[in-house]
């Protein structure tokens, strides 16, 4: 057993924390809707390659173990800064691992400088968490697919560059075995998008495809292939998915607050506070099993859904005792208390709900069935 | 070195050997288990496999072993002082120790007014103003929630046997151990229920009302154990959190394993919480343990203002 990082990896701490310094007002990771302030941070970060610090050097990548993505994003969410760019994440990986070498010369080196950014299209109004009932029919004509559908609850469209869309290529009671994955240009004619914004500060999207072409060549893996590269490419991003020091971040926000207005030393605060603690280091202790898993190339299945339980969990309990235990000026718009408590209620949502983790720890986890 | 949670090949080897004493000595089931109560000759056994000199190697305690054979001896429900010895080990001088360590007496230690196993106990410790010190001799029998043969215990006048501060840790590492150990059983006995038995023409384990309760109790208790091995790491290598994260350990795994203990007896419905049925044994304990002084309260209030990060490895000395 060892819990502590090797010199190299001490070494990458301070020199992320270095990096970060300029970038600390930019305060993404939450609101996550100044698109001009992410593309700056995701090409500074390409220009040192740390957007494919794990990426295989053949394909312009470091090379480096999981452990060093698991730093830079840990570092970035206690910066509140930014998330994990879709591009570089289940992205890149899923080229990397299914991709022709066409492809991989196409998107990577973007992807990698941090200039293509793209946004996910996987949920459907009658498909939010059950994916494998989407609609959004690709038509093969000759060389192109014909899209025709709508997709909803997608982070950032409207200002992203690109679309990971989930399309049915298969009969429609195909399931998840009628499913593919192709690229789209977000600025497509026949391709609306809708913004709606969210009680935390940024935005979903609705986008409508009305007959809206893409090239065949731009499909990822195989035609009907995508269930098996959406699993591998989630394996491959749970490590920074949910990153501990966001709760951490949130936690320490909290009782800075609550001191500052004069409730530090009130008994009930401190207890709170304490128990709150014991929280963040849950949080931090399934993050490290799954970062322990993954270096070992052990699937963190479980692992990765009760690390995403325990950060929903944490954040909500964290927010929701700020208003608590606070006094009126909790509810003032962007006050530590009010901002974390509008923010938190989205993490048990996207991203597989408190509901789908929970299940997944019970089947895979304990083998029931519910 | 890469960052790893996993066992070391010492601790997995204490664990193995341990397990396979228990299932010969108390039984493979834990219907049988139940019933098996403190002996003497038993305890003699367990200390016979050097049990105890995992907490007395010279003047090192290990602390990663300790909790590792705690956990499987928490987990087989094993009867008598087994936390409360191995925080003796820090207290007592050599001579005193060696019959303790043997297995040929007993000890027991605690903070008044109530230490469970005193009642089977040649020499009972407790934890007064931070120092240890003997009990006073004329304690009386008290029966608890536990069955831990209790008693009600009193400082004694002899001199200090030293500081409490080893020993105390050490001894809510081994509580930490032993109820998540006991806790994860008693998910384990539960969910094989909860996989086979029907009702509404369907197994339990398919409503997610008996489900999720089960789930999350993993979760807690995955949260806890890893929280224990890393407080016992922690403390093996003198880390400075070393502190915070025992006192951690103590409080996520107690109410880890309550949340199975509570999950278990719902599951199991009426035989749940009936005396013979699976899980009253083992839930008496754990909700002893997790009442017992030093309180969760007190562990609470002794966690230091920077306990959010304890578990950060930036922050472990390499």
């Amino acid at each position: 057993m060892d819990l502590s990082y090797s010199p190299a990896e001490r070494a990458f701490v301070a020199e992320v924390r270095d990096f970060l310094a300029p970038f600390r007002q930019v305060l993404q990771f939450l609101h996550n809707n100044d698109y001009g302030a992410l593309r700056s941070v995701y090409q500074a970060l390409g220009e040192r390659n740390w957007l494919a610090l794990s990426w295989p050097q053949a394909l312009g990548g470091l090379g480096l173990p999981p452990t060093f993505e698991f730093i830079l994003w840990d570092e970035m969410a206690y910066a509140r800064i930014a998330r994990p760019p879709l591009s570089a994440g289940i992205v890149a990986k899923t080229i990397i691992r299914y991709g022709d070498d066409e492809q991989k010369a196409r998107w990577l080196p973007p992807i990698r400088t941090g200039k293509a950014m793209f946004s996910l299209g996987y949920s459907e109004p009658e498909a939010g968490s059950d994916l494998a009932s989407a609609r959004l029919v690709a038509e093969r004509v000759g060389d192109v697919y014909r899209l025709n559908g709508v997709k909803i609850w997608s982070s950032g469209a409207h200002e992203a560059d690109f679309l990971w869309l989930l399309c049915r290529t298969g009969e429609p009671a195909s399931r998840s075995a009628g499913l593919s994955l192709v690229i789209v240009d977000l600025r497509s004619p026949s391709l609306r998008i809708r913004p709606m914004a969210k009680m935390g500060g940024n935005v979903f999207t609705e986008i409508t495809f009305d007959n809206v072409e893409v090239p065949v060549a731009q499909r990822v893996g195989p035609e009907n292939g995508a269930w098996t590269m959406m699993s591998a490419s989630l394996a491959d991003e749970r490590h920074v998915q949910y990153p501990p020091k966001r709760v951490l971040r949130d936690f320490e926000e909290v009782r800075d607050w609550l001191r500052d207005h004069g409730r530090g030393d009130d008994p009930l605060v401190r207890h709170r506070l304490a128990e709150l603690s014991i929280e963040v280091l849950k949080v931090q202790a399934h993050a490290l099993s799954v970062l322990s898993a993954t270096l070992q190339d052990r699937s963190a299945v479980v692992e990765a859904a009760a690390n995403k339980r325990a950060y929903c969990d944490a954040a909500q309990r964290i927010a929701r005792a700020a208003m608590e235990l606070g006094c009126a000026e909790a509810v003032i718009e962007g006050e530590i208390p009010e901002a974390l408590w509008r923010q938190s209620l989205e993490e048990s949502i996207g991203g597989g709900g408190n509901e789908i983790m929970t299940g997944i720890i019970a089947r895979q986890g304990l083998g029931l069935k519910p | 070195m890469a960052l790893a949670l996993d066992l070391g090949p010492d601790e997995v080897a204490i664990q193995d050997s341990l397990r396979r004493f228990c299932e010969r000595r108390l039984g493979p089931g834990s219907l049988g288990r139940r019933s098996v109560s403190f002996s003497r000759n038993l305890w003699l056994e367990l200390a016979e496999l050097g049990i105890f000199d995992l907490a007395r190697d010279g003047t090192v305690a290990r602390h990663q072993q300790i909790a590792a054979a705690l956990g499987v001896l928490g987990a087989m429900g094993f009867p008598g002082p087994l936390p409360q010895t191995m925080a003796a080990a820090m207290a007592l001088d050599e001579a005193r120790w060696a019959p303790i360590g043997a297995g040929l007496e007993i000890v027991s230690f605690g903070l008044a007014p109530i230490v469970p196993w005193a009642d089977v106990a040649d020499l009972v410790l407790v934890v007064e103003d931070g120092q240890v010190r003997q009990a006073a001799a004329d304690f009386d029998f008290v029966a608890t929630l536990g069955r831990t043969a209790s008693a009600r215990v009193t400082p004694g006048q002899d001199p200090s046997l030293g500081e409490a501060g080893h020993a105390l840790a050490v001894f809510q590492l081994g509580v930490s151990a032993y109820v998540e150990g006991a806790g994860r059983a008693l998910l384990e006995e539960v969910t094989d229920h909860a996989r086979t038995r029907r009702q509404f023409g369907k197994t339990l384990g398919e409503f997610q009302a008996v489900a999720f309760p089960l789930a999350e109790a993993r979760m807690d208790l995955d949260a806890a154990l890893v929280l224990i091995r890393a407080a016992a790491l922690a403390a093996d290598q003198d880390q400075t959190v070393a502190g915070d994260l025992i006192l951690a350990a103590r409080i996520a795994a107690t109410r880890a394993a309550l949340a199975s203990a509570y999950a278990a007896h719902q599951t199991y419905g009426a035989y749940g919480v009936t005396e013979q049925g699976p899980v009253a044994w083992l839930s008496r304990r754990i909700q002893e343990y997790a009442t017992q002084s030093p309180s969760l309260g007190d562990a609470m209030a002794g966690l230091s203002a920077d306990t959010a990060t304890s578990l950060d490895p930036a922050r472990w000395a390499s």
